[in-house]
């Protein structure tokens, strides 16, 4: 049971950290402006 | 109103400081991304695939630094949670990292094949070759504790490499971030780096020396190995001028014999003796591989060294819980004659219900004694044999949803249940009582499979 809980918390927190990998990535590779407008 | 308010109360704080504890990690983990998303000054842009395979590789090193936290059996992050899930929040979370840290190379791979001419140790620059050396220790630390049993690695020689690959691949990889200096260019971002780097190296100092030193100070002696039943040896311990460690009953311990607690060849077992007994303290192991096996071996007067009190399978922590059920399944039965010890030691006349599987009647541990503690307890004991002897009126096979329907009272979904036993039996309870719609939150597990 607790197996299956922390699995979850693991698979939120990878989605995560790809969602904010890939703001990065895209703010990273274009201008500030454009990057601030995503974040917003 | 006061009994059902403060079990609640209790774990509505062990829920918040949870809480606090994982937004901490995923702050960790992903705040130095962040700061350099919201903080200037900013770089010269690259390509995306390039950019977004850093970030990978940022948050992979963040999460594998975080795991030396996670093992490193700090009290204030194991207390709302048990050392039982900490262990299996690592092993999955590691999973996640390692892919995280090998989708960083990979898509540079990818994106620049030239990039692969790195991968020659001999001509590449340093930076590179610490990434080398780390992905290789990163992936090798995945493969060996993923498939650990089937490469059949001893215990002891695979935590021994655990802990070297673990620190070899971090190492590596702050020597890497460093050495790149495009991200560190920026002396605040140089800073953060620096500062996780030397975070981690204090881990590393408290878990290899500090902890090892406060051990050293305070060993014990074997005063007895006592036979028990079920292929099981009880070692009861003597402190070595200073005070027995008080733990909660139905807590483990790692201890270490035969070697100091720098070698760090160490072994999980439950205290098997009461809470209350501040002479000596005992640990029931049953025979089960090769550092168990020589337990019975053990002679009097030799020194061993404690770890803990660790684990959150305890009636303690329940201190306004009514009524309780232990489940066990062979030797997993030594933290529950822990727990009944000292309920008998406390007169705590609670009403306990003990389900306890065995594979025969001649090989149940404790079985004399737990009958004598049925008449000084509320316990009401039920035995699950799979080869019964003949004329057997008791329970036969596995424990199954029927047995436990049979006997658990109709309030079954406010009672507190603890299990400890084999795998598969704790699997197979977990999956019963599930069947029988008792709460998550009411169930805690011990599992000793920590590697």
């Amino acid at each position: 049971m607790h197996q299956k809980l922390t699995l979850a918390v693991v698979y939120i927190m990878s989605a995560l950290i790809l969602l904010i990998a890939l703001l990065f990535a895209i703010q990273q590779s274009s201008s500030m402006a454009s990057a601030q407008f995503i974040l917003l | 109103m006061k009994k059902i308010f403060q079990p609640l109360q209790e774990r509505t704080k062990r829920t918040i400081q949870g809480s606090l504890w994982a937004l901490l990690y995923i702050i960790l983990t992903v705040g130095p991304l962040l700061l350099t998303m919201f903080i200037g000054p900013s770089l010269p842009g690259r390509e995306f695939w390039r950019e977004f395979s850093v970030a990978l590789g940022f948050a992979g090193l963040a999460l594998m630094t975080l795991q030396f936290v996670l093992t490193a059996r700090f009290q204030p992050v194991k207390e709302p949670f048990g050392s039982d899930i900490i262990y299996l929040f690592h092993r999955q979370i590691s999973t996640a990292s390692l892919l995280f840290i090998l989708a960083h190379p990979l898509i540079l791979f990818i994106i620049d094949p030239s990039t692969l001419q790195l991968l020659n140790v001999l001509s590449a620059p340093w930076r590179a070759r610490m990434a080398v050396t780390s992905v290789i220790a990163v992936m090798l630390l995945g493969i060996t504790a993923i498939w650990r049993k089937e490469l059949k690695i001893e215990y002891d020689t695979w935590r021994l490499s655990h802990g070297f690959l673990a620190t070899l691949g971090v190492g590596g990889a702050f020597g890497h971030i460093l050495l790149v200096n495009h991200y560190t260019s920026i002396p605040w971002k140089r800073a953060l780096w620096i500062g996780y780097a030397f975070f981690w190296i204090g881990l590393l100092a408290y878990t290899r020396i500090y902890k090892p030193w406060m051990e050293m100070r305070k060993s014990y002696r074997i005063e007895e190995v006592i036979t028990e039943r079920g292929d099981s040896w009880t070692l009861v311990l003597i402190p070595d001028g200073h005070s027995t460690m008080k733990f909660q009953p139905g807590q483990f311990a790692w201890i270490t014999v035969h070697m100091n607690p720098f070698q760090h060849v160490e072994h999980p077992f439950s205290m098997s003796s009461s809470a209350e007994n501040r002479d000596t303290i005992s640990f029931t192991i049953k025979e089960l591989g090769d550092f168990t096996a020589s337990v019975k071996n053990l002679k009097e007067g030799e020194k061993v060294y404690i770890d803990g009190p660790h684990g959150a399978l305890t009636i303690d922590r329940y201190p306004d819980m009514e009524e309780f059920v232990f489940i066990a399944g062979g030797v997993g039965v030594t933290p529950i004659i822990s727990i009944l010890r000292t309920m008998a030691d406390r007169n705590d006349q609670r009403p306990v219900h003990f389900f306890y599987g065995n594979r025969d009647w001649e090989s149940i541990t404790f079985r004399e004694e737990i009958a004598e503690l049925e008449q000084k307890l509320n316990l009401t004991m039920v035995h699950v044999l799979e080869n019964p002897p003949e004329n057997w009126q008791g329970e036969v096979g596995f424990l199954t949803p029927e047995i436990l329907d049979k006997y658990l009272p109709m309030e079954r979904r406010k009672l507190q249940y603890f299990i400890c036993g084999p795998e598969p039996m704790m699997d197979a309870v977990e999956n019963a009582l599930q069947k029988l719609d008792i709460p998550m939150a009411m169930v805690r597990t011990e599992r000793f499979s920590l590697g």
